[in-house]
Protein backbone atom coordinates (compact mmCIF):
# COMPACT_ATOMS: atom_id res chain seq x y z
CA UNK A 1 0.00 0.00 0.00
CA UNK A 2 2.80 2.34 1.02
CA UNK A 3 4.55 1.57 -2.23
CA UNK A 4 1.39 2.13 -4.21
CA UNK A 5 0.89 5.57 -2.66
CA UNK A 6 4.47 6.49 -3.47
CA UNK A 7 3.96 5.45 -7.06
CA UNK A 8 0.74 7.40 -7.20
CA UNK A 9 2.36 10.54 -5.77
CA UNK A 10 5.30 10.42 -8.13
CA UNK A 11 2.86 9.77 -10.99
CA UNK A 12 0.95 12.91 -10.07
CA UNK A 13 4.15 14.95 -9.91
CA UNK A 14 5.47 13.81 -13.28
CA UNK A 15 1.90 14.20 -14.54
CA UNK A 16 2.00 17.84 -13.52
CA UNK A 17 5.11 18.32 -15.66
CA UNK A 18 3.35 16.71 -18.61
CA UNK A 19 0.24 18.72 -17.97
CA UNK A 20 2.20 21.93 -17.62
CA UNK A 21 3.99 21.24 -20.85
CA UNK A 22 0.70 20.34 -22.51
CA UNK A 23 -0.49 23.82 -21.55
CA UNK A 24 2.18 25.29 -23.80
CA UNK A 25 1.03 23.04 -26.64
CA UNK A 26 -2.59 24.03 -26.01
CA UNK A 27 -1.58 27.68 -26.05
CA UNK A 28 0.04 27.41 -29.49
CA UNK A 29 -2.90 25.41 -30.74
CA UNK A 30 -5.37 27.95 -29.38
CA UNK A 31 -3.53 30.83 -30.99
CA UNK A 32 -2.65 29.35 -34.36
CA UNK A 33 -4.31 25.94 -34.73
CA UNK A 34 -0.90 24.30 -35.03
CA UNK A 35 1.27 21.91 -33.04
CA UNK A 36 4.77 22.96 -32.07
CA UNK A 37 7.17 20.02 -31.89
CA UNK A 38 10.01 22.37 -30.98
CA UNK A 39 8.30 23.56 -27.78
CA UNK A 40 10.45 21.36 -25.55
CA UNK A 41 13.69 22.45 -27.16
CA UNK A 42 12.79 26.12 -26.82
CA UNK A 43 12.16 25.49 -23.13
CA UNK A 44 15.44 23.59 -22.75
CA UNK A 45 17.38 26.45 -24.29
CA UNK A 46 15.84 29.03 -21.96
CA UNK A 47 16.28 26.69 -18.96
CA UNK A 48 20.00 26.56 -19.76
CA UNK A 49 19.99 30.32 -19.90
CA UNK A 50 18.28 30.60 -16.51
CA UNK A 51 20.69 28.21 -14.81
CA UNK A 52 23.67 29.99 -16.37
CA UNK A 53 22.34 33.22 -14.89
CA UNK A 54 21.96 31.40 -11.57
CA UNK A 55 25.60 30.31 -11.70
CA UNK A 56 26.59 33.91 -12.28
CA UNK A 57 25.07 34.65 -8.89
CA UNK A 58 21.63 36.02 -9.79
CA UNK A 59 18.74 35.08 -7.48
CA UNK A 60 16.48 32.32 -8.79
CA UNK A 61 13.42 34.49 -9.39
CA UNK A 62 15.42 37.00 -11.42
CA UNK A 63 17.04 34.25 -13.50
CA UNK A 64 13.58 32.75 -14.12
CA UNK A 65 12.17 36.14 -15.06
CA UNK A 66 14.97 36.84 -17.55
CA UNK A 67 14.57 33.40 -19.08
CA UNK A 68 10.79 33.92 -19.34
CA UNK A 69 11.22 37.22 -21.15
CA UNK A 70 13.69 35.60 -23.55
CA UNK A 71 11.30 32.66 -23.98
CA UNK A 72 8.44 35.02 -24.84
CA UNK A 73 10.43 36.76 -27.54
CA UNK A 74 11.99 33.53 -28.80
CA UNK A 75 8.46 32.16 -29.29
CA UNK A 76 6.96 35.34 -30.73
CA UNK A 77 9.84 35.99 -33.12
CA UNK A 78 9.94 32.36 -34.26
CA UNK A 79 6.27 32.63 -35.11
CA UNK A 80 6.63 35.94 -36.90
CA UNK A 81 9.74 35.12 -38.91
CA UNK A 82 9.70 31.37 -39.42
CA UNK A 83 6.13 30.12 -39.06
CA UNK A 84 4.24 33.00 -40.69
CA UNK A 85 5.44 32.39 -44.25
CA UNK A 86 4.00 28.88 -43.94
CA UNK A 87 0.74 29.92 -42.30
CA UNK A 88 -1.35 29.51 -45.42
CA UNK A 89 0.36 26.30 -46.50
CA UNK A 90 -0.65 22.74 -45.70
CA UNK A 91 -0.47 21.66 -42.06
CA UNK A 92 2.16 19.02 -42.83
CA UNK A 93 4.66 21.68 -43.86
CA UNK A 94 4.27 23.43 -40.54
CA UNK A 95 4.81 20.16 -38.74
CA UNK A 96 8.02 19.62 -40.68
CA UNK A 97 9.18 23.17 -40.00
CA UNK A 98 8.69 22.72 -36.25
CA UNK A 99 10.56 19.41 -36.38
CA UNK A 100 13.38 21.23 -38.16
CA UNK A 101 13.32 23.84 -35.40
CA UNK A 102 13.40 21.04 -32.86
CA UNK A 103 16.67 19.74 -34.31
CA UNK A 104 18.16 23.18 -34.72
CA UNK A 105 17.41 24.23 -31.13
CA UNK A 106 18.42 20.86 -29.70
CA UNK A 107 21.78 21.13 -31.44
CA UNK A 108 22.19 24.77 -30.40
CA UNK A 109 21.63 23.97 -26.72
CA UNK A 110 24.30 21.28 -26.89
CA UNK A 111 26.66 23.47 -28.87
CA UNK A 112 26.36 26.47 -26.57
CA UNK A 113 25.99 24.83 -23.15
CA UNK A 114 27.57 21.39 -23.69
CA UNK A 115 26.09 17.89 -23.67
CA UNK A 116 27.20 16.92 -20.16
CA UNK A 117 24.43 16.50 -17.60
CA UNK A 118 24.35 18.95 -14.72
CA UNK A 119 22.50 18.85 -11.44
CA UNK A 120 20.67 22.05 -10.65
CA UNK A 121 19.16 23.22 -7.35
CA UNK A 122 15.44 23.41 -6.61
CA UNK A 123 14.06 26.88 -5.86
CA UNK A 124 11.66 25.60 -3.18
CA UNK A 125 12.54 25.53 0.58
CA UNK A 126 13.09 22.12 2.23
CA UNK A 127 10.29 22.78 4.67
CA UNK A 128 7.78 22.13 1.85
CA UNK A 129 8.59 18.40 1.92
CA UNK A 130 6.04 15.91 3.23
CA UNK A 131 5.66 12.11 3.54
CA UNK A 132 5.00 11.43 -0.09
CA UNK A 133 6.23 14.57 -1.81
CA UNK A 134 9.64 16.24 -1.80
CA UNK A 135 9.85 20.01 -1.46
CA UNK A 136 10.44 20.30 -5.18
CA UNK A 137 7.43 18.08 -5.94
CA UNK A 138 5.16 20.23 -3.79
CA UNK A 139 6.46 23.45 -5.33
CA UNK A 140 6.06 22.09 -8.86
CA UNK A 141 2.45 21.07 -8.25
CA UNK A 142 1.65 24.54 -6.91
CA UNK A 143 3.30 26.33 -9.84
CA UNK A 144 1.62 24.18 -12.50
CA UNK A 145 -1.72 24.49 -10.71
CA UNK A 146 -1.37 28.26 -10.70
CA UNK A 147 -0.58 28.32 -14.43
CA UNK A 148 -3.70 26.28 -15.18
CA UNK A 149 -5.89 28.64 -13.18
CA UNK A 150 -4.40 31.74 -14.81
CA UNK A 151 -4.81 30.38 -18.34
CA UNK A 152 -8.31 29.17 -17.65
CA UNK A 153 -9.35 32.58 -16.34
CA UNK A 154 -7.74 34.36 -19.30
CA UNK A 155 -9.45 32.16 -21.89
CA UNK A 156 -12.77 31.96 -20.14
CA UNK A 157 -13.34 35.47 -18.92
CA UNK A 158 -11.21 37.98 -20.80
CA UNK A 159 -11.73 39.60 -24.19
CA UNK A 160 -8.07 38.96 -24.90
CA UNK A 161 -8.52 35.21 -24.49
CA UNK A 162 -11.63 35.26 -26.64
CA UNK A 163 -9.87 37.27 -29.34
CA UNK A 164 -7.02 34.78 -29.35
CA UNK A 165 -9.42 31.87 -29.70
CA UNK A 166 -11.27 33.65 -32.50
CA UNK A 167 -8.05 34.47 -34.37
CA UNK A 168 -7.23 30.76 -34.57
CA UNK A 169 -10.75 29.64 -35.47
CA UNK A 170 -11.47 32.13 -38.21
CA UNK A 171 -8.72 34.59 -39.18
CA UNK A 172 -10.80 36.35 -41.85
CA UNK A 173 -13.76 37.09 -39.62
CA UNK A 174 -11.38 38.02 -36.81
CA UNK A 175 -9.83 40.75 -38.91
CA UNK A 176 -13.31 42.02 -39.71
CA UNK A 177 -14.04 42.47 -36.00
CA UNK A 178 -10.78 44.36 -35.55
CA UNK A 179 -8.45 41.65 -34.24
CA UNK A 180 -4.80 41.89 -35.28
CA UNK A 181 -4.51 38.20 -36.11
CA UNK A 182 -0.75 38.24 -36.76
CA UNK A 183 -0.07 39.87 -33.41
CA UNK A 184 -2.31 37.34 -31.64
CA UNK A 185 -0.43 34.44 -33.16
CA UNK A 186 2.94 35.84 -32.13
CA UNK A 187 1.69 36.55 -28.59
CA UNK A 188 0.28 33.02 -28.38
CA UNK A 189 3.67 31.55 -29.24
CA UNK A 190 5.30 33.94 -26.80
CA UNK A 191 3.05 32.89 -23.92
CA UNK A 192 3.60 29.25 -24.81
CA UNK A 193 7.33 29.99 -24.64
CA UNK A 194 6.93 31.31 -21.09
CA UNK A 195 4.88 28.28 -20.01
CA UNK A 196 7.40 25.90 -21.56
CA UNK A 197 10.24 27.77 -19.87
CA UNK A 198 8.60 27.48 -16.45
CA UNK A 199 8.07 23.75 -16.95
CA UNK A 200 11.71 23.42 -18.04
CA UNK A 201 12.84 25.16 -14.85
CA UNK A 202 10.72 22.72 -12.82
CA UNK A 203 11.87 19.62 -14.68
CA UNK A 204 15.62 20.35 -14.62
CA UNK A 205 16.04 20.06 -10.81
CA UNK A 206 13.87 16.91 -10.81
CA UNK A 207 16.12 15.15 -13.36
CA UNK A 208 19.25 16.67 -14.86
CA UNK A 209 19.87 19.70 -17.01
CA UNK A 210 20.96 18.48 -20.43
CA UNK A 211 19.97 19.20 -24.05
CA UNK A 212 17.59 16.23 -24.26
CA UNK A 213 15.96 16.64 -20.87
CA UNK A 214 12.50 17.49 -22.23
CA UNK A 215 12.38 14.82 -24.92
CA UNK A 216 10.31 12.45 -22.80
CA UNK A 217 8.19 15.28 -21.45
CA UNK A 218 7.42 16.34 -25.04
CA UNK A 219 5.98 12.93 -25.91
CA UNK A 220 4.07 12.68 -22.63
CA UNK A 221 2.97 16.29 -22.99
CA UNK A 222 1.48 15.54 -26.41
CA UNK A 223 -0.25 12.51 -24.92
CA UNK A 224 -1.58 14.72 -22.11
CA UNK A 225 -2.84 17.38 -24.51
CA UNK A 226 -4.56 14.80 -26.70
CA UNK A 227 -6.06 12.90 -23.77
CA UNK A 228 -7.42 16.06 -22.17
CA UNK A 229 -8.41 17.86 -25.36
CA UNK A 230 -6.03 20.09 -27.27
CA UNK A 231 -8.17 23.21 -26.87
CA UNK A 232 -8.71 23.12 -23.13
CA UNK A 233 -6.27 24.12 -20.32
CA UNK A 234 -8.07 22.08 -17.63
CA UNK A 235 -8.15 19.14 -19.99
CA UNK A 236 -4.43 19.42 -20.62
CA UNK A 237 -3.67 19.50 -16.90
CA UNK A 238 -5.94 16.60 -16.02
CA UNK A 239 -4.69 14.75 -19.11
CA UNK A 240 -1.16 15.23 -17.77
CA UNK A 241 -2.07 13.74 -14.41
CA UNK A 242 -3.82 10.79 -16.09
CA UNK A 243 -0.81 10.11 -18.28
CA UNK A 244 1.65 10.52 -15.39
CA UNK A 245 -0.27 8.24 -13.05
CA UNK A 246 -0.95 5.63 -15.74
CA UNK A 247 2.67 5.66 -16.78
CA UNK A 248 3.90 5.18 -13.21
CA UNK A 249 1.40 2.55 -12.10
CA UNK A 250 1.45 0.52 -15.31
CA UNK A 251 5.25 0.88 -15.37
CA UNK A 252 5.61 -0.30 -11.76
CA UNK A 253 3.06 -3.12 -11.70
CA UNK A 254 2.40 -4.27 -15.26
CA UNK A 255 4.94 -3.73 -18.01
CA UNK A 256 8.10 -2.62 -16.17
CA UNK A 257 9.97 0.67 -16.45
CA UNK A 258 11.48 -0.07 -19.87
CA UNK A 259 8.08 -0.02 -21.52
CA UNK A 260 6.77 3.08 -19.71
CA UNK A 261 6.87 5.21 -22.83
CA UNK A 262 4.60 2.79 -24.64
CA UNK A 263 1.87 3.64 -22.10
CA UNK A 264 1.80 7.22 -23.35
CA UNK A 265 1.75 6.15 -26.97
CA UNK A 266 -1.03 3.62 -26.35
CA UNK A 267 -3.04 6.34 -24.64
CA UNK A 268 -2.61 8.61 -27.67
CA UNK A 269 -3.85 5.88 -30.00
CA UNK A 270 -6.75 4.92 -27.75
CA UNK A 271 -7.96 8.50 -27.37
CA UNK A 272 -7.65 9.24 -31.08
CA UNK A 273 -9.66 6.11 -31.85
CA UNK A 274 -12.39 6.49 -29.25
CA UNK A 275 -12.68 10.20 -28.57
CA UNK A 276 -10.64 12.30 -31.01
CA UNK A 277 -11.56 15.60 -29.38
CA UNK A 278 -10.08 14.41 -26.05
CA UNK A 279 -11.86 13.68 -22.80
CA UNK A 280 -12.69 17.30 -22.04
CA UNK A 281 -12.61 18.80 -25.53
CA UNK A 282 -15.90 19.47 -27.17
CA UNK A 283 -16.83 18.59 -30.67
CA UNK A 284 -17.83 21.54 -32.78
CA UNK A 285 -21.26 21.53 -34.34
CA UNK A 286 -21.69 22.80 -37.85
CA UNK A 287 -24.92 23.18 -39.69
CA UNK A 288 -24.75 22.85 -43.45
CA UNK B 1 -16.19 58.71 -50.67
CA UNK B 2 -14.74 56.59 -53.41
CA UNK B 3 -13.09 57.94 -56.51
CA UNK B 4 -11.35 56.22 -59.38
CA UNK B 5 -11.17 52.84 -57.68
CA UNK B 6 -9.62 49.93 -59.58
CA UNK B 7 -9.21 46.42 -58.18
CA UNK B 8 -7.97 43.14 -59.54
CA UNK B 9 -7.33 39.56 -58.52
CA UNK B 10 -3.84 38.97 -59.87
CA UNK B 11 -3.91 39.72 -63.58
CA UNK B 12 -7.70 39.82 -63.77
CA UNK B 13 -9.07 43.34 -63.63
CA UNK B 14 -12.36 43.20 -61.77
CA UNK B 15 -13.28 46.81 -61.08
CA UNK B 16 -12.59 49.87 -63.23
CA UNK B 17 -12.96 53.53 -62.37
CA UNK B 18 -15.55 53.25 -59.62
CA UNK B 19 -16.77 56.56 -58.15
CA UNK B 20 -19.43 57.17 -55.53
CA UNK B 21 -20.09 58.70 -52.14
CA UNK B 22 -22.18 57.61 -49.16
CA UNK B 23 -23.34 60.03 -46.52
CA UNK B 24 -24.04 59.41 -42.82
CA UNK B 25 -27.42 57.83 -42.31
CA UNK B 26 -27.66 57.05 -46.01
CA UNK B 27 -27.94 53.72 -47.71
CA UNK B 28 -26.38 53.02 -51.09
CA UNK B 29 -27.27 49.82 -52.83
CA UNK B 30 -24.93 48.22 -55.31
CA UNK B 31 -26.76 46.20 -57.91
CA UNK B 32 -25.59 44.04 -60.75
CA UNK B 33 -25.49 40.52 -62.07
CA UNK B 34 -23.40 37.68 -60.64
CA UNK B 35 -19.72 38.29 -61.24
CA UNK B 36 -20.15 42.00 -61.90
CA UNK B 37 -17.67 42.82 -59.11
CA UNK B 38 -19.99 43.79 -56.27
CA UNK B 39 -18.38 41.59 -53.64
CA UNK B 40 -14.93 42.65 -54.85
CA UNK B 41 -15.90 46.25 -54.21
CA UNK B 42 -16.81 45.53 -50.59
CA UNK B 43 -13.67 43.48 -50.09
CA UNK B 44 -11.56 46.35 -51.38
CA UNK B 45 -13.33 48.83 -49.08
CA UNK B 46 -12.67 46.69 -46.00
CA UNK B 47 -9.01 46.18 -46.86
CA UNK B 48 -9.30 42.49 -47.63
CA UNK B 49 -7.86 43.00 -51.11
CA UNK B 50 -5.62 45.79 -52.41
CA UNK B 51 -6.96 48.44 -54.78
CA UNK B 52 -5.76 51.38 -56.85
CA UNK B 53 -7.37 54.78 -56.76
CA UNK B 54 -8.46 56.82 -53.80
CA UNK B 55 -10.93 56.04 -51.04
CA UNK B 56 -11.48 58.37 -48.12
CA UNK B 57 -13.46 57.59 -45.01
CA UNK B 58 -14.51 60.57 -42.87
CA UNK B 59 -11.80 62.60 -44.55
CA UNK B 60 -9.04 60.04 -44.10
CA UNK B 61 -7.49 58.07 -46.95
CA UNK B 62 -7.79 54.34 -46.25
CA UNK B 63 -5.66 52.89 -49.00
CA UNK B 64 -3.35 50.17 -47.64
CA UNK B 65 -4.86 50.29 -44.13
CA UNK B 66 -5.17 46.69 -42.84
CA UNK B 67 -8.63 45.22 -42.26
CA UNK B 68 -8.41 45.07 -38.47
CA UNK B 69 -7.48 48.74 -38.30
CA UNK B 70 -10.37 49.73 -40.61
CA UNK B 71 -12.70 47.80 -38.31
CA UNK B 72 -11.45 49.91 -35.42
CA UNK B 73 -12.03 53.07 -37.49
CA UNK B 74 -15.67 52.06 -37.85
CA UNK B 75 -15.95 50.27 -41.18
CA UNK B 76 -17.66 46.99 -40.48
CA UNK B 77 -18.03 44.39 -43.19
CA UNK B 78 -20.72 41.72 -42.94
CA UNK B 79 -19.48 39.32 -45.60
CA UNK B 80 -21.33 36.95 -47.84
CA UNK B 81 -22.28 33.80 -45.90
CA UNK B 82 -22.15 36.00 -42.78
CA UNK B 83 -18.70 35.21 -41.41
CA UNK B 84 -19.88 34.36 -37.91
CA UNK B 85 -17.68 32.25 -35.64
CA UNK B 86 -19.47 28.92 -35.99
CA UNK B 87 -17.62 27.24 -33.11
CA UNK B 88 -18.34 30.02 -30.64
CA UNK B 89 -21.57 30.83 -28.87
CA UNK B 90 -23.94 33.62 -29.89
CA UNK B 91 -22.88 35.52 -26.78
CA UNK B 92 -19.18 35.14 -27.62
CA UNK B 93 -19.79 36.29 -31.20
CA UNK B 94 -21.37 39.45 -29.86
CA UNK B 95 -18.49 39.98 -27.44
CA UNK B 96 -16.09 39.71 -30.38
CA UNK B 97 -18.14 42.24 -32.31
CA UNK B 98 -17.78 44.68 -29.45
CA UNK B 99 -13.98 44.31 -29.32
CA UNK B 100 -13.38 47.35 -31.46
CA UNK B 101 -16.14 49.39 -29.87
CA UNK B 102 -14.96 52.37 -27.87
CA UNK B 103 -17.86 52.01 -25.46
CA UNK B 104 -17.26 51.15 -21.81
CA UNK B 105 -18.27 47.84 -20.25
CA UNK B 106 -21.75 48.98 -19.23
CA UNK B 107 -22.48 50.54 -22.62
CA UNK B 108 -21.33 47.36 -24.29
CA UNK B 109 -23.88 45.39 -22.29
CA UNK B 110 -26.55 47.91 -23.30
CA UNK B 111 -25.52 47.53 -26.95
CA UNK B 112 -25.84 43.78 -26.60
CA UNK B 113 -29.26 44.08 -25.02
CA UNK B 114 -30.34 46.39 -27.82
CA UNK B 115 -29.36 43.70 -30.34
CA UNK B 116 -31.39 41.21 -28.32
CA UNK B 117 -34.35 43.58 -28.44
CA UNK B 118 -34.10 43.81 -32.23
CA UNK B 119 -33.64 40.05 -32.55
CA UNK B 120 -35.24 38.30 -29.55
CA UNK B 121 -34.41 34.91 -31.05
CA UNK B 122 -30.71 35.57 -30.50
CA UNK B 123 -31.31 36.04 -26.81
CA UNK B 124 -33.11 32.71 -26.58
CA UNK B 125 -30.12 31.07 -28.21
CA UNK B 126 -27.34 33.12 -26.65
CA UNK B 127 -25.51 30.07 -25.30
CA UNK B 128 -25.78 27.99 -28.47
CA UNK B 129 -22.94 27.61 -30.93
CA UNK B 130 -23.45 30.04 -33.82
CA UNK B 131 -22.94 27.17 -36.27
CA UNK B 132 -26.11 25.52 -34.98
CA UNK B 133 -28.34 28.50 -35.81
CA UNK B 134 -30.56 28.65 -38.87
CA UNK B 135 -29.48 30.78 -41.83
CA UNK B 136 -31.79 33.63 -40.85
CA UNK B 137 -30.61 33.61 -37.24
CA UNK B 138 -26.98 33.62 -38.38
CA UNK B 139 -27.69 36.67 -40.50
CA UNK B 140 -29.30 38.35 -37.51
CA UNK B 141 -26.22 37.47 -35.47
CA UNK B 142 -23.95 38.88 -38.18
CA UNK B 143 -25.86 42.16 -38.17
CA UNK B 144 -25.94 42.20 -34.38
CA UNK B 145 -22.24 41.58 -34.23
CA UNK B 146 -21.62 44.43 -36.64
CA UNK B 147 -23.87 46.72 -34.66
CA UNK B 148 -22.25 46.25 -31.24
CA UNK B 149 -19.01 47.58 -32.72
CA UNK B 150 -20.78 50.96 -33.07
CA UNK B 151 -19.81 51.30 -36.72
CA UNK B 152 -19.98 54.40 -38.86
CA UNK B 153 -20.19 52.52 -42.15
CA UNK B 154 -21.64 49.09 -42.64
CA UNK B 155 -20.83 46.98 -45.70
CA UNK B 156 -23.50 44.35 -46.21
CA UNK B 157 -23.00 41.58 -48.72
CA UNK B 158 -26.24 39.93 -49.82
CA UNK B 159 -27.96 39.66 -46.47
CA UNK B 160 -30.92 38.02 -48.19
CA UNK B 161 -28.86 35.17 -49.61
CA UNK B 162 -30.51 31.81 -49.06
CA UNK B 163 -33.20 33.12 -46.72
CA UNK B 164 -36.97 32.81 -46.81
CA UNK B 165 -38.69 36.01 -48.05
CA UNK B 166 -40.41 36.51 -44.72
CA UNK B 167 -37.11 36.58 -42.83
CA UNK B 168 -35.56 38.85 -45.44
CA UNK B 169 -38.34 41.37 -44.92
CA UNK B 170 -37.86 41.20 -41.17
CA UNK B 171 -34.11 41.72 -41.44
CA UNK B 172 -34.45 44.62 -43.87
CA UNK B 173 -37.03 46.32 -41.72
CA UNK B 174 -34.60 46.30 -38.83
CA UNK B 175 -31.73 47.37 -41.06
CA UNK B 176 -33.53 50.58 -42.05
CA UNK B 177 -34.41 51.30 -38.42
CA UNK B 178 -30.76 50.82 -37.49
CA UNK B 179 -29.57 53.09 -40.22
CA UNK B 180 -31.81 55.93 -39.06
CA UNK B 181 -31.26 55.37 -35.33
CA UNK B 182 -27.50 55.23 -35.50
CA UNK B 183 -26.82 57.62 -38.38
CA UNK B 184 -25.17 54.68 -40.05
CA UNK B 185 -23.89 54.75 -43.60
CA UNK B 186 -24.72 51.49 -45.35
CA UNK B 187 -23.40 50.03 -48.57
CA UNK B 188 -25.67 47.19 -49.48
CA UNK B 189 -24.82 44.64 -52.14
CA UNK B 190 -27.95 42.85 -53.26
CA UNK B 191 -29.18 40.59 -56.04
CA UNK B 192 -32.74 41.28 -55.14
CA UNK B 193 -33.03 44.63 -56.95
CA UNK B 194 -36.65 45.50 -56.19
CA UNK B 195 -36.19 45.13 -52.45
CA UNK B 196 -32.89 46.99 -52.37
CA UNK B 197 -34.22 49.93 -54.39
CA UNK B 198 -37.15 50.15 -52.04
CA UNK B 199 -34.86 50.66 -49.03
CA UNK B 200 -31.83 52.50 -50.33
CA UNK B 201 -31.46 56.23 -50.83
CA UNK B 202 -29.14 55.90 -53.78
CA UNK B 203 -28.13 53.12 -56.09
CA UNK B 204 -25.36 52.20 -58.46
CA UNK B 205 -25.52 49.42 -61.02
CA UNK B 206 -22.29 47.62 -61.84
CA UNK B 207 -21.86 45.67 -65.04
CA UNK B 208 -18.57 43.94 -65.86
CA UNK B 209 -16.64 45.96 -63.32
CA UNK B 210 -17.90 49.43 -64.19
CA UNK B 211 -20.64 51.65 -62.91
CA UNK B 212 -23.20 51.90 -65.69
CA UNK B 213 -26.00 53.64 -63.85
CA UNK B 214 -26.06 55.71 -60.70
CA UNK B 215 -28.57 57.97 -59.04
CA UNK B 216 -31.33 58.14 -56.47
CA UNK B 217 -33.09 54.79 -56.04
CA UNK B 218 -36.48 56.35 -56.76
CA UNK B 219 -35.43 57.41 -60.25
CA UNK B 220 -33.78 54.11 -61.05
CA UNK B 221 -36.80 52.26 -59.83
CA UNK B 222 -39.04 54.37 -62.04
CA UNK B 223 -36.91 54.01 -65.16
CA UNK B 224 -38.24 51.03 -67.04
CA UNK B 225 -35.36 50.98 -69.53
CA UNK B 226 -32.83 50.41 -66.72
CA UNK B 227 -35.06 47.76 -65.26
CA UNK B 228 -35.19 45.85 -68.52
CA UNK B 229 -31.54 46.11 -69.47
CA UNK B 230 -29.94 45.28 -66.14
CA UNK B 231 -32.26 43.41 -63.85
CA UNK B 232 -34.44 41.30 -66.12
CA UNK B 233 -37.85 40.12 -65.10
CA UNK B 234 -36.97 37.28 -62.73
CA UNK B 235 -35.60 39.51 -59.98
CA UNK B 236 -38.69 41.57 -59.99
Amino acid sequence: MQDFLHQLASGIVSGSFYGGFALALVMVHRATGHLNFAQGEMATLTAFLAFTALQLGLPFWLAALIASVVAFFLGAITEALIMRPFATKAQIRLVIVTIGLFMLLNGSSGFIFGFSTQTVPSPFPDSWASDYLSAHDTGSLIVVGAMVVVLFVVFRFTEFGLAMKAAALNPTSSRLVGINVELMRAIGWGIAGIIGNIVGLLVAPAIFLEPNMLLGVLVYGFAAALVGGIDNPWGAAVGGIIVGVAENLVGAYVVGTELKLSVALSLIILVLLLRPQGIFGHRSVKRV
Amino acid sequence: MVSGLYASYGPIQVLRDINFAVGEGKMLCVLGANGAGKTTLLRALSGMIPFQGSVTFRGQPIKGVPTHRLARMGIVHVPELRGTFAELSVEENLRLGALCSTANQREKLEDRDRVFSYFPRLQERSRQQAGSLSGGEQQMLAIGRALVSRPKLMLMDEPSFGLAPQIVTEIYKILTVLKDDHQLGVILVEQHAALALELADDAVVIASGQIVVSGPSREIKADSRIQESYFGAENY
